[in-house]
């Protein structure tokens, strides 16, 4: 891996080198850019994927399952082949938007053991910071503050990249993937797992990741649930769920105590967007990320984005999809094809059941035959169908799915010709 | 008539299995089938977990080498290949792909590094 702490200005910067980094590079590399450089704050390269060490990973992209650290591997050896040079243990603090005027760079504050400070002029950046966990303060949990309340994915990097053994007797608020996955690894690492909770009626993970994290170590999942108390001196020693009503608020006498020194938090995921809003670009409420044309570029013209930084995904293949098209993007931003303005531009509309879209909308000259819109639905549904509609109302196309869930990511294929006759479509979950 | 969720890729089809049949309905691909036949009379998983490591002279090195078996193993197995697991310590350097222990827990099945460190 080259440490060239000298070159400081390039045509392309990548901040981030996990999954959505990588590919980026590596497409826009494969697309004619020759002077890029990613910026990774960790020691190595391969971002969360290091530390989840379970199979399923890579079955649309390499046709094969593969686990986290084969799946990153296999993507740094890509970046390594074509020698795009990647300087670790380096953090972006500040990305500056251009001077109004012709040419100007992007400007990015870096800090590392390295180099200390620096300043990298690129013309064209792609942001690929991945997201974090949100944590007991962010969800306000009563009771005690002991030691042995963990985020699911710190007790993953502890056990999995540390080898620390975080406890024996363990409690999960969340019933997200990472919940899921640590409940297996718990309990092969010989720790006893008591139960998953869940709030929400209904589980946010991989209908697999219960089959074979849960049930096949006989771990109970307890759905319109949630930990109402934490007990302890120093360490964790009793933790209190309740069941909760329909408006998820506890019901007094339901309350069930587990004796328990862990309590692990699987409770979601932020796309982790500081740098996004100090350069400026516009952010979706809805995904907590920028928003996006098609080609994954920010409000600011040469600004891109994807990955988890832009919304989070639950597989790590529409990752390295999303990466892709924004690494073609950047480079055809600066082979110099046009900006995108209001005027050209369509827009898509999460309607009725929609939780969001990405992207929010797509140039219409440079819009490419055909293209996915990814989408997530607010509330599971068997035999669900989503149906875009121009702003008249009108059926343009329907979508039949075997089951909807918010969980799994839907992606639809939509077509040139289906955006030819209006600027706005709105997507909804048919009632 | 049993059923299962297919683990076989993220879209988790629900399978309704007849083990005398030896038929399988629900799945939306091929691979769902032979997951569902081979679930009703010999379930098998990938085993993944991670082993320590030591440099070249010796000394413990601060971070784990993450290890699967090579293909899945008998669901019954697991447990033992995890106290197999937990008595390797393997010494650097490591490439992803490199066999750590043959014929892990009797299953015939290879414990393999998923990355090259070191
Ligand atoms: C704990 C956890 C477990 C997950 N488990 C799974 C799973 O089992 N299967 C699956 O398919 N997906 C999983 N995901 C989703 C997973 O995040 C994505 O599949 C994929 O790793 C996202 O890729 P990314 O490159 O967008 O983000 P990341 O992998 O998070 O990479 C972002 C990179 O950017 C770097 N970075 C961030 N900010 C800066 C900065 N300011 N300066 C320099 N570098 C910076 C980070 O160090 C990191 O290396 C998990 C996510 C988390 C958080
Ligand atoms: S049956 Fe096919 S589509 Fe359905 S989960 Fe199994 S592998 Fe996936």
């Amino acid at each position: 891996m080259t440490q060239n702490t000298e070159k400081l200005t390039v045509d392309l910067a990548i901040v981030g080198a996990g999954p959505a980094g990588l590919a980026a590079a590596v497409a826009a590399y494969d697309s004619g850019v020759r002077d890029i450089l990613l910026l990774e704050r960790d020691k190595e390269p391969g971002g969360i994927l290091n530390q989840c060490i379970h199979n399923g990973f890579g079955l649309h992209v390499f046709g094969e399952e593969l686990t986290g650290p084969e799946y990153a591997e296999r993507f740094v050896r890509q970046a390594a082949e074509r020698g795009i040079p990647i300087r670790l243990e380096t953090m972006v603090l500040d990305i500056e938007p251009p001077a109004p005027r012709e040419g100007a760079p992007f400007r990015l504050h870096i800090l590392g053991p390295l180099f200390g400070d620096q300043t990298i002029e690129a013309k064209s950046v792609i942001l690929a910071m991945g997201c974090r966990e949100r944590t007991r303060g962010a969800i306000g949990i009563p009771g005690d503050r002991p030691s042995g309340v963990f985020t699911a994915g710190t007790a993953q990097r502890l056990i999995n990249r540390e080898g620390f053994s975080v406890g024996k007797r363990a409690v999960i608020l969340g019933s997200g993937d990472i919940g899921l996955i640590m409940a297996r690894r718990l309990t092969l690492e010989g720790a006893k797992v008591l139960c998953v909770v869940e709030l929400m009626p209904y589980s946010n993970g991989l209908a697999r990741n219960i089959a074979q994290c849960l049930n096949d170590f006989n771990v109970p999942l307890y759905l319109s649930h949630t930990v109402t108390d934490i007990k302890g001196h120093g360490r964790l020693e009793e933790v209190t769920i309740s069941e909760v009503d329909a408006n998820r608020v506890p019901i007094p006498g339901t309350e069930k105590t587990y004796a328990c020194d862990t309590l692990l938090l699987s409770v979601g995921l932020i796309p982790e967007n500081e740098l996004t809003r100090l350069a400026g670009a516009a952010i979706d409420p809805r995904t907590g990320g920028p928003l996006v044309s098609e080609d994954r570029q920010t409000s600011i013209p040469g600004l891109f984005a994807c990955g988890n930084v832009l919304h989070v995904h639950d597989l790590v293949d529409f990752v390295t999809g999303e990466a892709a098209r924004a690494g073609k993007g950047a480079a055809a931003y600066l082979a110099g094809a046009g900006q995108t303005t209001a005027e050209e531009s369509v827009s898509f509309v999460p309607g009725q059941g929609i939780g969001y879209t990405v992207p929010h909308m797509v140039e219409r000259a440079a819009a490419p035959q055909s293209f996915t819109v990814f989408m997530r639905v607010r509330q599971p549904k068997p035999d669900g169908v989503i149906v875009m509609k121009d702003a008249e109302g009108t059926v343009i196309k329907r979508w039949k799915r075997p089951r909807l869930a918010p969980a799994e990511m839907e992606e639809l294929t939509v077509t040139k010709q289906m955006i030819a006759g209006g600027d706005s479509y709105t997507f909804e979950v048919e009632e | 008539m049993v059923t299962f969720t297919c683990i076989t890729c993220p879209r988790g089809c629900r399978l309704e299995v007849d083990p005398e049949k030896k038929t399988v309905a629900g799945n939306l691909c091929p691979r769902g089938e032979t997951y569902g036949l081979a679930e009703a009379c010999h379930p098998v998983r990938v085993l993944t977990s991670t082993v320590a490591v030591r440099t070249a002279d010796g000394a413990p090195f601060p971070e784990m080498l993450p290890v699967r078996t090579q293909t899945a193993i008998p669901k019954g197995l697991l447990s033992p290949a995890m106290d197999e697991i937990r008595a390797i310590t393997v010494t650097l350097p490591v490439k992803m792909g490199d066999v750590l222990k043959e014929n892990i827990a009797g299953s015939a099945v290879a414990l393999i590094a998923s990355r090259s460190l070191g």
